[in-house]
């Protein structure tokens, strides 16, 4: 024990149990994710049950993913500073006496050692037994993660604080897809050139690392100037024009939340759009080829696009609620909290650039989707849209551009969904209200696949569901007049800001109405339709933005 | 030019009975403060002795959980807008977004308040030799509390509340800041309240002294009250006193042998009496300055 | 017209300002009718509330030190003003303290000390005491 204590004191052991400290216990949780994973694996291989087979497999697969990210983050070495927004190798450490060379290496090497140990541990007992990864070469996909771990890191790090860093970061990690398929694309080049790609890449990530380590640790990207003077070269003539006024104070605010939030949603949705396409296209095209998938799917491309910022909108609502991404706690900036503003009219700020971004994040995925299908697809994959909508260019306009607009509402509503509970800022009643959500939707999926297999069951919930509908209409309604009520009462939101959210919310309700209307009448259930638009008056959220005003009242008068 | 006076009504900040706990741990324990319109109040007391707290109250960034807070009189809690409008504050830590340039924060900042003077503005930013087009996190911390500074004077407010204004900074940037806030006061009606590490500033600029020690208020008065109210004196006795003296009304008694000195707060006849009490006669007496005063009232608790 | 204001001194600052005009003018560095600085630039040069500022100029007008016109601001009296000699002794009388204090702690009779002011008085003015 003595030993093992004293092995710690060693530059490198200290450095090691930083990072040992840190993430002790969430490693102790991948450990037994992994154990959980395996267990099941056994189970999967002895049962006939197929449907719950599948949906192992998923769980598997996310646990895999959610562990390798965890990995990720905990090695990567990165550390954002709120303070100075200065997001990189953690500036602390430069002032240990140890050499940049050792700085670079420990987290390099035991970072990459794990996660490379890790993944082929997950690869080789659960992703392929399950028949994710199938027959591929694990050796090699593992190694060229190894590679882009390693570039993560060294561009993480070495990267001054310019714009579009993130963005090159991104990039890099993407362009790993091409070494990861080329046994595939290349099945024909010889072993030896594989490897020498992969040696360059490893080669040149240290480099980059340990030199820009060491430019950062003598202070050379700390002068502001030398950007500044470089930026002023881009773009001539605006270091010294006066910015514009803003017309109000909403506008102000607005143009925070954009530069904090709003970018966020269409920045993801452009960088994946960039490469999104062209990848399902090339999949589709080889499993064409291997004749294994069948024919490729002519809608796969324009559903992936459609839907796509959708589900992004789920993964960064979280961060919707929050003033400023960096922070930790959702707590508000003073900056912002000592503005006279109501508190109902910062949360129809937030309202507002939500719909912008989910608006800009559908165009950018749309333009992208047709930019590819005209490019790789030509006017083959075109006939083959205006085939599924039927009638061409009109049936389109008519039914397609509602479409669109049923998209962009579900993207925002993903957005904001959360903000009620969000703007709280106490972590406690986020991750309480995380967990009701995720027991809620839970309990449905459970419900309505229990339904799927037992007839009587489902003629039962049938029969109750307007029933329920209607409860929860009215319990929707009532809440929120309440909240409402309460936070007209304390002066939290003004009249004409309850105004702009009902009157939202009852006309986004009537054009769902509206809008499945004809699709019942189409498919023959026209008796559902009452029942179809009274859910999508329920999914669209109105309780949450009552509570809205006073969870923000709650947060910034602790 | 009306002095101000502390039995006067109109109160900018009236602070009654406020109680603020954070778990066990009182922060604030029944404070009372009144500031009148036109006067400059310096907030004092050690690290944690509840001075950030009572600001954030005042802002409305945390709310009485006994007591009441009025701005105006307004509720900062109740009505957010009408009191924020009239208030200007640089907080301690001097959160500004890093990320905006400062011009923008100023274009910001200036889109809450109708009454932004874009004179007063450019005025200032020369005079405190910003650059509008460099970002706020890359500025020094004396720049960055100008700019703050900047952003909370330009609209004028009625009240200027400024959380530690010059800690940190060097004396040239710590001038420029007094000197602004100076020039705040002279103009009619404009009240400011500081809190500060820096005793000599408080003397010279504070009309009122109000100093916090575990959160509640040991003192409150006016500057030359407070001073006034306290001698430091020179015990002599007549044998060597092998143990430190207890004398009643002392807060800080120091000293070797037969000389010791004392600070203590009551009249000179108070004092004579006390001395005499002892056995101790006065060698000499003299206002103690606020510094002081606020050693001994905080680290004088035991003897 | 310089003051200094001393923050250690035990004197409340406006008495500071009330007394060191009043010196100046007494010693004729401030002329009558001279202008005496607005409140603010005071303020601002000795970095002092204009509170306190404004307080010494009210005690200096209650006692005809200086005036305030309409329009011109405001200025030194014209008519000299007559310091009781009263408050001119208990000016004079804090050096006095200060002096025998030291003089009691040196161990200097009061008599050496008599002396020692006649004479120091001659070396400052010599023709006056003749």
């Amino acid at each position: 024990m003595a030993l093992g204590r004293l092995a710690w004191r060693t530059p490198t052991g200290a450095l090691l149990w930083e990072i040992w400290g840190r993430h002790r216990w969430s490693f102790a949780l991948q450990g037994v994710a992994f154990l959980a994973c395996l267990r099941f694996v056994r189970w999967k291989a002895a049962t006939q049950w197929e449907i719950g087979g599948k949906i192992m497999s998923l769980a598997a697969l996310g646990g895999f993913v959610t562990a390798y990210l965890h990995l990720l983050m905990s090695f990567g070495y990165v550390e954002a500073d709120v303070r100075t927004v200065k997001v990189g190798f953690p500036g602390r450490l430069f002032l240990k006496p140890v050499s940049t060379s050792r700085l670079v290496a420990v987290p390099m090497a035991c970072g990459g050692m794990v996660t490379l140990s890790v993944f082929l541990a997950w690869a080789h007992w659960i992703l392929q037994p399950i028949g994710v990864l199938g027959g591929s070469d694990l050796l090699w996909i593992g190694l060229v993660q190894l590679s882009f771990f390693w570039w993560l890191q060294a561009l993480g790090w070495s990267l001054p604080p310019m714009p579009g860093r993130s963005l090159v970061i991104l990039l890099a990690g993407i362009a790993h897809l091409l070494p990861g398929l080329m046994p595939q694309m290349f099945p024909d080049l010889p072993l030896g050139w594989r490897w020498l790609v992969l040696v360059l890449l490893f080669f040149t990530a240290w480099t980059i690392a340990g030199f820009g380590l060491s430019l950062m640790r003598r202070g050379v990207w700390d002068d502001p100037a030398r950007f500044a003077s470089l930026w002023n070269l881009l773009h001539p003539g605006r270091a010294h024009t006066r910015r514009k006024k803003f017309r109000s104070a909403f506008h102000a605010q607005l143009w925070l939340e954009w530069h904090r939030q709003g970018v966020l949603l269409p920045g993801m949705s452009g960088c994946l759009a960039l490469f999104v396409f062209p990848m399902i296209f090339l999949i589709q095209k080889h499993l064409g080829e291997a004749g294994s998938g069948g024919v490729p799917e002519p809608m796969l491309l324009p559903t992936v696009a459609l839907v796509l910022p959708m589900l992004l909108s789920g993964a960064v609502a979280s961060a919707m609620a929050k003033f400023d991404p960096l922070q930790p706690s959702g707590e508000l900036p003073i900056y912002i909290a000592m503005r006279p503003m109501t508190n109902g009219g910062f949360v129809v700020v937030k309202l507002a650039m939500a719909l912008l971004a989910s608006a800009l994040a559908c165009l950018f995925m749309w333009g992208a989707a047709a930019f590819w299908i005209a490019v790789l697809g030509g006017g083959a994959a075109f006939g083959k849209v205006g085939v599924a909508t039927s009638n061409g260019l009109t049936a389109f306009l008519i039914r397609g551009v509602p479409l669109l607009f049923f998209l962009v509402l579900f993207t925002w509503k993903n957005l904001v969904a959360g903000i009620g509970v969000g703007l709280t800022g106490r972590r406690w009643i986020t991750g309480l209200s995380g967990f009701g959500r995720m027991a809620f939707h839970g309990g449905i999926v459970v419900l309505a696949f229990l339904a799927a297999l037992d007839a009587h069951l489902q003629e039962t919930l049938l029969r109750c569901l307007p029933a329920v509908l209607v409860a929860g209409l009215a319990l929707k309604i009532a809440f929120a007049s309440a909240a409402f009520f309460h936070g007209l009462r304390r002066k939290a939101i003004t009249g004409r800001a309850v105004g702009w959210i009902v009157g939202g919310w009852a006309l986004a309700g009537i054009f769902l109405t509206a809008y499945s209307a004809p699709i019942c009448y189409a498919l023959g259930k026209t008796p559902l339709w009452p029942q179809i638009a009274m859910t999508g008056f329920l999914l669209l959220p109105l309780a949450d933005l009552a509570i809205a005003p006073l969870a923000m009242t709650w947060n910034r008068h602790r | 030019m009306k002095i101000p006076s502390l039995s006067s009504a109109e109160a900018v900040v009236a602070v009654s009975g406020l109680v603020r706990r954070f778990g066990e741990k009182a922060a604030l324990d029944e404070v009372s403060v009144f500031i009148q319109r036109g006067s400059v109040l310096g907030l004092v007391g050690e690290n944690g002795a509840g001075k950030t707290t009572l600001i954030k109250h005042l802002l409305g960034m945390l709310k009485p959980q006994a007591g009441t807070v009025r701005l105006f009189g307004l509720d900062p809690v109740a009505d957010p807008v009408g009191v924020l409008g009239r208030v200007g504050y640089l907080s301690e830590r001097r959160d500004l977004p890093g990320w905006m340039r400062v011009d923008e924060f100023m274009r910001y900042t200036q889109a809450f308040y109708p009454s932004w003077d874009e004179g007063y503005e450019e005025k200032l930013m020369e005079q405190f030799q910003l650059d509008p087009g460099q970002r706020i996190k890359t500025l020094s911390q004396g720049q960055t509390a100008k700019a703050g500074l900047l952003a909370a004077l330009a609209y004028r407010p009625e009240l200027l509340i400024l959380d530690e204004p010059s800690s940190g900074l060097d004396p040239v940037v710590r001038r420029d800041i007094l000197e602004a806030i100076i020039r705040i006061v002279a103009e009619e009606g404009r009240t400011v309240l500081f809190s500060s590490h820096l005793l000599d500033e408080v003397e010279r600029i504070a009309d009122q002294v109000v100093m916090l020690q575990g959160g509640r208020v040991v003192l409150n008065g006016r500057t030359d009250d407070v001073r006034r109210n306290h001698i430091s004196a020179l015990l002599a006795f007549a044998e060597p006193q092998a143990f430190t003296p207890v004398v009643k009304g002392a807060h800080a008694v120091s000293g070797f042998g037969t000389e010791w000195r004392i600070l203590f707060s009551g009249s000179q006849s108070a004092l004579a009496t006390a001395a005499a009490g002892i056995g101790a006669s006065v060698l000499d007496e003299r206002t103690p300055s606020l510094d002081e005063i606020l050693v001994a009232r905080a680290g004088g608790k035991g003897s | 017209m310089q003051l200094r204001i001393s923050i250690d001194s035990g004197v409340p600052i406006y008495q500071q300002v009330v007394e060191q005009v009043k010196r100046l003018v007494a010693s004729g560095r401030l002329k009558p009718g001279a202008d005496v600085p607005p409140i603010r630039v005071l303020a601002e040069q000795l970095r002092i509330n204009p509170n306190t500022v404004a307080r010494a100029y009210l005690e200096l007008q209650r006692e005809g030190v200086i005036v305030t016109r309409q329009g011109s601001g405001t200025v030194v009296a014209e008519s000299k003003p007559l310091m009781p000699r009263k408050e001119k002794l208990k000016i004079l009388g804090r050096s006095a303290d200060l002096l025998l204090t030291d003089a009691s702690h040196l161990g200097i009779p009061l008599d050496d000390v008599l002396a020692l002011i006649l004479e120091r008085a001659e070396a400052l003015h010599p023709e006056e005491s003749k």
